[in-house]
């Protein structure tokens, strides 16, 4: 099987390396100057990466001094080093992590579901204040309000919500721009669908759940994904409301100022690149979902 | 089998749910340090300095004082204070902060931090003088406020000078520069120096490096340290012209030819390119790795860097060169060579009675003689800034107080010595200072200071409210380092169009100072 695979694919390079030097010269031409000049751009972000695991191999004077040169003796304790030495209000790297995941898995979890139940509900179902809703929602996105950061901290002060895994509960939100993709992709869902069901005996949340939501579940699935590499790399809010509880980008924040105080680059380097593991893994294996194109359908009119 | 993937996939999540849940209670109530009378909290600033001398002390203490607890919180963000200190206890849960408290403002540190007279009036058991006699007297006095309280007192710091490198200053082929204009010609050499191609005159880091501390003293130098201490930093223009006075402010003083004796050392070649855009740890860093030839930095430059070398033996601080322009406020001075040939005789003497009135190269006046011994020994320093301030609303204020007691006792101080091997301006109970017979040469050099030098603190206590509360900085907020050394010509300013800059911020904004200080 893994014969044919690769016989298949071999073919179908062969196939494909054809069909691209049949085009007309200056098609090919234009095709190979644009390839070197993608080619040059991934090139460049993968010298980031690159750039970054060689320093943290390096000794921190080798970095100061020689900052593109490969190290002389590659120091590969930096990345064991890490692990011992970040540690951040008393959180190590697995403390943070766990409260990254927490947070950025959790938040954007909630978020978007409520999100998504109150477009729904909005959307579908006619009832008193249904498009009031939509109206105070889109006022309050126009309406920029500066300097409300200060009464908002301490709100949260008061109710405890900072320095706390408590603080979750400000993802039950439901007035932002989530809920109106969300009002928007249902408005593009036929009624019809709940109509059949309702014929065949399904309530309104089997009806919800069991057939409106997987209708949106691509969107669903990248708005998430979205929030949740928008809240990983927060370390603003992070630092802002939870400094006792440091997530991973909190962390590295204040890290660096420690490592910087402490004339450890070396281990800084090294930090940075095994905090941008979680989020290459999940890159690696949601990458299609974050670019693919969202299409519905599904009946017969 | 579908049956078991539903009950395995059911655990899993109630599995997870749980743990969610268990996170989310957990932070319902916030995890906090007692607060007692007995429970010590201690906020540190993580620096140079280092944190172990305050680690044994807390040990110490403990174990001495076995009713108090101690806990210490270090951080290494500087402004923990100015966001904290002074917002009562409901914010501020710190019994005694160890920190920089020139982060905040006279006014606040007035308001909100205890007096500690009392302590320094204690006598530590078992010893024979009172911790505010182990002080060195100028120390202390710079640290006494104008309604005579303590309200902050010294855990560290050190002396800011010009850091150079003894194997390229060595004596042999160059020598330490006593006067700016030797310093000027000495820069010129060292740029010249084809052996030194790689290797220029000055590195510093971002914001114009600690060069500030360096023109400070110039300033003081021409002008004098009575004149800078109650007519300039107070703007007192006398009974005529009443504190807050604008002319004294804007008035063409010490702080011009500090300028221009800035700009005649430095540069951009003369400083290593990138200097203005550096982290301090980077520059501190290339500097000892044998980059540059001087940087400006303090005491604790080399504890700071001896996890990247170990070099203690090929770096001192000079004494800061005597400003070549004082010879304008000295009728019996003619040049820079007798200024320089009184300065041998100043640095001679053991004070300023010692020093003779002629000698080969000089015949000067004793008004002469005591102005340039006044200014040769002039050294900036950050004792005063590096503080132990405890906030009046503290629950454990009286076990602070004790724990402040116990820091200054014989025994914690042989600790502290031990630890840092870096300077305080304080001695045992018996007079002495610490047993440096351990020390490299650079550390004893900082400790010898202590005794030596005439010290220009980073607070002025006698500070005009201007300066405390209305805005106004002396130079203006002006970055001279970096409009002297820009690399882009456009950027670059010479010494008289960074004073009149200066004079120019300082008369726009005169009103909103004014303003900002309720005046």
């Amino acid at each position: 099987m893994i014969r044919e695979f690769k016989m298949s694919w071999f073919k179908n390079l062969g196939h494909r390396i054809v069909c691209f030097f049949n085009r007309p010269l200056s098609e090919t031409i234009t095709y190979i100057i644009v390839f070197f000049i993608f080619c040059t751009f991934a090139l460049s972000y993968l010298y980031i990466f690159f750039w970054g695991i060689i320093a943290g191999l390096k000794t921190h004077s080798e970095i100061v001094l020689s900052p593109f040169n490969l190290p002389k003796s590659p120091q590969w304790q930096n990345y064991i080093d890490v692990f011992r030495l970040l540690n951040v209000n008393g959180y190590n790297f697995f403390g943070m992590l766990y409260n990254s995941l927490y947070f950025s898995l959790l938040g954007p979890l909630i978020q978007n579901m409520i999100s998504c139940m109150l477009a729904y509900v909005t959307n579908k179902y006619k009832f008193l204040g249904s498009k009031f809703y939509m109206l105070v929602v889109t006022v309050m996105l126009i309406m920029p309000i500066y300097g409300s950061g200060g009464s908002a901290y301490r709100l949260y002060y008061n109710l405890g919500l900072i320095n706390s895994y408590a603080h979750i509960i400000l993802a039950f939100g439901g007035m932002n721009m989530t809920y109106l993709l969300y009002h928007a992709a249902f408005s593009s869902v036929s009624w019809s669908y709940a109509e059949a069901a309702f014929i065949d005996g399904a309530n309104d949340y089997s009806v919800f759940f069991k057939i409106m939501l997987p209708q949106v579940m691509k969107i669903f699935g990248a708005l998430f994904l979205l929030a949740w590499i928008a809240d990983w790399n927060n370390y603003s809010s992070a630092l802002i409301y939870l400094p006792k509880l440091p997530t991973l980008a909190g962390g590295i924040y204040l890290f660096e100022l420690d490592m910087i105080y402490h004339v450890r680059r070396d281990i800084l380097y090294a930090a940075y690149m095994i905090t941008a593991i979680p989020p290459l893994i999940l890159f690696a294996f949601f990458n299609k979902t974050l670019m693919s194109n969202v299409s519905l359908g599904g009946i017969k009119e | 089998m579908r049956l078991f993937k539903k009950i395995l996939t059911s655990i899993l999540i109630l599995l997870l749910v749980m743990i969610v849940g268990v996170t989310f209670l957990s932070g319902c109530g916030r995890v906090s340090i007692p607060q007692t009378e007995n429970d010590v909290t201690i906020k540190f600033w993580r620096s140079g300095v280092g944190q172990t001398f305050l680690d044994k002390a807390v040990e110490n203490f403990q174990k001495k004082y076995p009713q108090y607890r101690v806990y210490i919180d270090s951080s290494t963000n500087r402004n923990d204070i100015k966001n904290n200190f002074g917002q009562g206890y409901d914010v501020d849960k710190v019994d005694i902060w160890i920190f920089p408290v020139d982060s905040i403002s006279s006014k606040t540190l007035k308001e909100y931090a205890e007096p500690l007279n009392n302590v320094l009036t204690t006598k530590y058991e078992g010893e024979s003088i009172t911790i505010g006699e182990k002080y060195e007297s100028s120390s202390l006095e710079a640290l006494k406020w104008p309604d005579n309280n303590y309200y902050s007192l010294s855990y560290g710091g050190g002396w800011y000078g010009i850091v150079y490198n003894e194997k390229i200053i060595n004596g042999v082929k160059y020598k330490l520069p006593r006067t700016t204009e030797e310093l000027e010609y000495l820069t010129i050499d060292l740029y010249h120096d084809t052996a030194l191609k790689n290797m220029p005159p000055y590195i510093h880091y971002a914001d114009g490096g600690y060069w500030d501390y360096i023109y400070k003293v110039w300033q003081a130098q021409y002008d004098g340290m009575d004149y800078y201490t109650n007519t300039f930093m107070p703007l007192n223009g006398g009974e005529s012209d009443p504190a807050p006075s604008k002319a004294i402010l804007l008035k063409e003083d010490g702080r011009k030819k500090a300028i221009e004796a800035m700009s005649r050392i430095l540069k951009p070649s003369y400083v290593y390119n990138g200097s203005n855009s550096m982290t301090f740890t980077d520059a501190q860093t290339l500097f000892i790795q044998d980059k540059a030839v001087m940087m400006v930095n303090g005491s604790w430059l080399l504890n700071e860097m001896k996890s990247v070398s170990n070099a203690g033996e090929s770096f001192k601080i000079m004494k800061t060169p005597v400003i070549s322009s004082i010879i304008e406020k000295c009728a019996t001075i003619a040049d820079d060579a007798e200024l320089a040939a009184l300065i041998d005789a100043i640095d001679a003497a053991s004070n300023a009675a010692e020093v003779a009135l002629s000698g080969i190269g000089y015949e000067v006046s004793r008004a002469d003689a005591d102005k340039v011994y006044e200014a040769r020994n002039i050294m900036s320093n950050n004792f005063d800034a590096h503080g132990i301030v405890i906030p009046t609303y503290a629950v454990a204020k009286n076990a602070a107080k004790e724990f402040v007691k116990y820091f200054y006792s014989d025994e914690n101080l042989a600790n502290y010595w031990e630890a840092t091997q870096l300077p305080l301006p304080v001695t045992y109970s018996n007079g002495n200072g610490p047993d440096m017979s351990t020390w490299g040469g650079w550390e004893a050099q900082q400790q010898q200071f202590t005794t030596s030098a005439i010290p220009l603190y980073s607070i002025q206590r006698t500070s005009s409210v201007i300066f405390t509360a209305g805005g106004a900085r002396p130079y203006a907020g002006v970055n001279i380092v970096s409009l002297l050394t820009a690399n882009n010509a456009d950027d670059r300013a010479d010494s008289s169009k960074i004073w009149n800059t200066i004079v120019l911020n300082h008369t726009s904004k005169w009103q909103s100072y004014l303003t900002n200080a309720q005046l």
